[in-house]
C-alpha cells in the first residue's frame, strides 16, 4: 500500500513547448524521455519546482502527441540495446502504435525529429519502421512521389545504377 | 497537406542522416539497391553505406558475376560479416571461372567476414593461399580474419593438407567447417586440425579419403566440442570409428558415407551412445546386419531424432526398420531409406501408421512397395512435402497423379525421376544426394538468406 500511496502522490513535470504552451505531466511519463530525466537529474531540477522545463525543439502539437505516445508505453519494459547486425523486422508494430502512426508526413517525420531530440527510443523506433513500411514494395518512382524526392540522375547514370544492381534485382 | 508545425513540411531528405540510417536498416539490401539506390545522388550514396553491406548472399543472383564486378561489389562491404558465393547454390548464376581468384583476397576486402562459403569455386593454390597468407602479412596491425568463425570450401580440389593445416592456424576460432569433396585436402596430418581448431563443432569430410587414424585422432580431440560430424568412413573399421563416435556425447548430426567396411560395432557401440543426436545418416552400410538395427531400434534412446538417412544399408529388412519405426516414428520428420531393396509394404504401412510428422520421405528403389497406402498421405502425412519414388516399379503413375491433385502442395517424383507435380520447379527438389547437407544447410544458411527464393 505504500507503493500504491506514492504512485498516487507521484509528482507532476510541467513542460514548456517552443510555442510557449505548458503541459503537465506525471514525472514517470516524462522520464521516458531520456534528455528530460537527464536534464532533470544533472540540473537536479527539484521535482517540485514549479517551473516548465522548456523544450525549444518541440511544438506544442508534436509534444501533445509525444506525451500520448509515452502516456499509452508508461508500462513498457525498459527498451533493449539491438544488436546492430540482428535482422530488423518491421511487421511487429503493436496496432496502438500503428493507429498512432496514421498521421501526415510531414508530422511523422516531426515526430520522429522531436523523438530523436527528446532521446525516446521505442518512439523512434516504432516512427523510423513505420516509413521504412512506406518504402517497402514501392517502385523508385512511386518512393519519389511519395515522399517528393527529386531524382537528379541522368538516364544514363539511372541506367549505370540499375545494372550494378543486376545481381541482386527482384523477378 | 498541412504539418501539425507552423514551419514549412518536414520531409525525409531534411531528416538528420543518422535517423535515415535509421529508417533504412529495416530494408534488406536488395531493397535498398532496387528502390532506395535509384532515388538520386543522396539516396544512392545512403544505401551503399557499409552498415548495410554485411551479409552478401550470391545465391539465385540473376547475372552474369565476373572478377572485376564482383570485385566493385565488395568494395562496398569492408564491414560484411557474412559472405556465399557457392557455385553449388548459385546454379543460376553465371559465376565465371576467374571468380575463383576472389577467394585468395576476400578476406582482405571484407576483413571481418565471420561465416564465408566458396563451395565449388575450384580455387588454385595459389588463391587459397592467398586466403591464409593475407592473414599472416597483416598481423602486425589487425589481422584479417580473425573474425571467421564458419568457412566452407567444398569441391576446392587444389587444398592441399599443407593448406589445411596453414588455415587451421590462421583462423584458430573456427566453429564450422567443410572440406566435402576436396580430394587432396586431408591426410595423416588430419588429425591435427582438432588440436588446432579448439572451438570446431562442425566438420565436414565427406567424400574426402581421410586415413581412418586420422578420423579417429580428430574425433577424439574434439569431444567437447564436435556437434554434427559428416564423415566419408571408407576403410574405417569400426573397433576404432564406435569409440570415437561413442564418445563425442554432444553429437546432434552425425552422417557416415561410404561405410563400407563398418560392421554392427558401429551401431551397437559407438552411435547407440549418442542420446543428443537429432539427425543420422548412414550410406552404404553393406555390412550392417538387420540385428544391429533391430537392436538398436528397441534399445537406442534418441530423444530428438527427427532426420534418418539409411541410404543402401542392404541387409535392413521389415523387422529392423519395424523396430526403428516403432522407436522413433513418431518424431521423424525425415526419412530416407534409397535402395534398402528388402523393406516391403508391411513397415510402410507402419510409417503410415506412426509418422505422423513426416516432411520428407524418399523411398527411391524400393521394387517391392505397391503405394497401396498413398491414398493416406493427407491424412496421416499432414505435413509431407517430399516424396521420392524413383525406380519404385510396383507403384503405379495414377497413384502419384490423384495423390498431386488432392495435395497441390506436395512434390512427388516418380519412377524416372521425373517431378508430378506441375508447380513446384525442379530447382526446389532437395536431390537426396544432398541429404546430408540439408541439416547443416538449412541451420545455418535461412536466417542469413537475403535474397528471395
Amino acid at each position: 500500500s505504500q507503493l500504491s500511496n506514492q504512485r498516487a502522490a507521484m509528482p507532476n513535470i510541467k513542460l514548456q513547448s517552443s510555442d510557449n504552451e505548458i503541459f503537465e505531466v506525471e514525472l514517470e511519463i516524462a522520464k521516458q524521455s531520456n534528455t528530460i530525466k537527464t536534464m532533470l537529474e544533472d540540473l537536479s531540477v527539484s521535482d517540485d519546482s514549479d517551473d516548465p522545463v522548456p523544450l525549444p525543439n518541440v511544438n506544442a502539437a508534436i509534444l501533445k502527441k509525444v506525451i500520448a505516445w509515452c502516456t499509452h508505453h508508461k508500462d513498457d519494459p525498459p527498451p533493449v540495446e539491438e544488436d546492430e547486425y540482428k535482422e530488423r523486422r518491421t511487421d511487429d508494430i503493436p496496432t496502438w502504435d500503428l493507429e498512432f502512426m496514421k498521421v501526415d508526413q510531414g508530422t511523422l517525420f516531426e515526430i520522429i525529429l522531436a523523438s530523436n531530440y527528446l532521446d525516446i527510443k521505442g518512439l523512434l523506433d516504432v516512427a523510423c519502421k513505420t516509413v521504412a513500411n512506406m518504402i517497402k514494395g514501392k517502385s523508385p518512382e512511386e518512393i519519389r512521389k511519395t515522399f517528393n524526392i527529386k531524382c537528379d540522375f541522368t538516364a544514363e547514370e539511372l541506367e549505370q545504377v540499375r545494372k550494378e544492381n543486376e545481381w541482386c534485382e527482384e523477378k | 497537406m498541412t504539418s501539425l508545425s507552423g514551419k514549412g513540411l518536414v520531409t525525409l531528405t531534411d531528416l538528420p542522416y543518422m535517423i535515415q540510417l535509421q529508417i533504412l536498416a529495416y530494408l534488406d539490401l536488395p531493397e535498398l539497391l532496387n528502390k532506395v539506390a535509384p532515388l538520386n545522388k543522396y539516396f544512392y550514396h545512403l544505401a551503399h553505406n557499409s552498415r548495410f553491406w554485411q551479409k552478401l548472399d550470391f545465391t539465385n543472383s540473376q547475372c552474369h558475376l565476373s572478377l572485376s564486378y564482383l570485385r566493385q561489389l565488395l568494395g562496398f562491404a569492408p564491414l560484411a560479416s557474412t559472405l556465399i558465393l557457392s557455385r553449388q547454390a548459385c546454379d543460376k548464376a553465371e559465376l565465371s571461372d576467374d571468380v575463383a581468384d576472389i577467394v585468395g583476397e576476400v578476406l582482405h576486402r571484407c576483413p571481418r567476414l565471420i561465416y564465408l562459403q566458396l563451395a565449388y569455386l575450384r580455387p588454385s593454390k595459389e588463391a587459397l593461399a592467398g586466403l591464409c597468407i593475407g592473414h599472416r602479412h597483416m598481423q602486425s596491425s589487425q589481422p584479417v580474419g580473425g573474425h571467421l568463425l564458419h568457412l566452407d570450401l567444398s569441391g576446392s580440389d587444389q587444398l592441399t593438407p599443407e593448406l589445411v593445416e596453414t588455415l587451421a592456424r590462421s583462423f584458430p576460432r573456427l566453429q564450422s567447417l567443410c572440406l566435402a569433396h576436396c580430394r587432396r585436402a586431408c591426410d595423416s596430418t588430419t588429425g591435427h586440425l582438432g588440436r588446432l581448431l579448439t572451438q570446431l563443432s562442425y566438420i565436414n569430410l565427406d567424400e574426402n579419403t581421410t586415413p581412418p587414424e586420422a578420423l579417429n585422432l580428430l574425433l577424439m580431440s574434439r569431444t567437447d566440442t564436435f556437434e554434427r560430424v559428416v564423415l566419408d568412413a571408407s576403410g574405417c573399421e569400426s573397433r576404432h570409428l564406435a569409440p570415437a563416435l561413442a564418445s563425442c556425447l554432444r553429437l546432434r548430426m552425425l552422417c557416415c558415407d561410404f561405410a563400407e567396411d563398418v560392421s554392427d560395432e558401429l551401431l551397437d557401440s559407438g552411435i547407440s551412445q549418442l542420446g543428443c543426436l537429432e539427425s543420422l545418416t548412414l550410406r552404404k552400410a553393406y555390412r550392417i546386419s538387420d540385428e544391429a538395427f533391430n537392436r538398436l531400434g528397441q534399445f537406442g534412446h534418441f530423444p530428438s531424432l527427427t532426420h534418418l538417412d539409411l541410404t543402401e544399408c542392404r541387409c535392413l529388412t521389415d523387422e529392423g526398420l519395424h523396430h526403428l519405426v516403432s522407436n522413433f516414428g513418431h518424431r521423424l520428420e525425415i526419412l530416407v531409406l534409397n535402395w534398402c531393396w528388402k523393406i516391403t509394404d508391411n513397415t510402410v504401412d507402419l510409417l503410415f501408421d506412426t509418422c505422423r510428422l513426416m516432411s520428407s520421405l524418399s523411398l527411391v528403389g524400393l521394387h517391392q512397395l505397391t503405394g497401396k497406402q498413398l491414398p493416406l498421405v493427407p491424412e496421416r502425412m499432414p505435413d509431407l512435402r517430399f516424396l521420392d519414388l524413383r525406380n519404385c516399379n510396383a507403384i503405379q503413375d495414377p497413384l502419384c497423379h490423384q495423390l498431386v491433385a488432392q495435395r497441390p502442395c506436395l512434390c512427388i517424383v516418380d519412377f524416372f525421376g521425373f517431378i508430378v507435380d506441375g508447380s513446384c520447379d525442379a530447382g526446389g527438389v532437395p536431390e537426396p544426394e544432398s541429404a546430408a547437407g540439408f541439416a547443416f544447410t538449412e541451420r545455418w544458411t535461412r536466417p542469413l538468406r537475403l535474397l528471395r527464393m
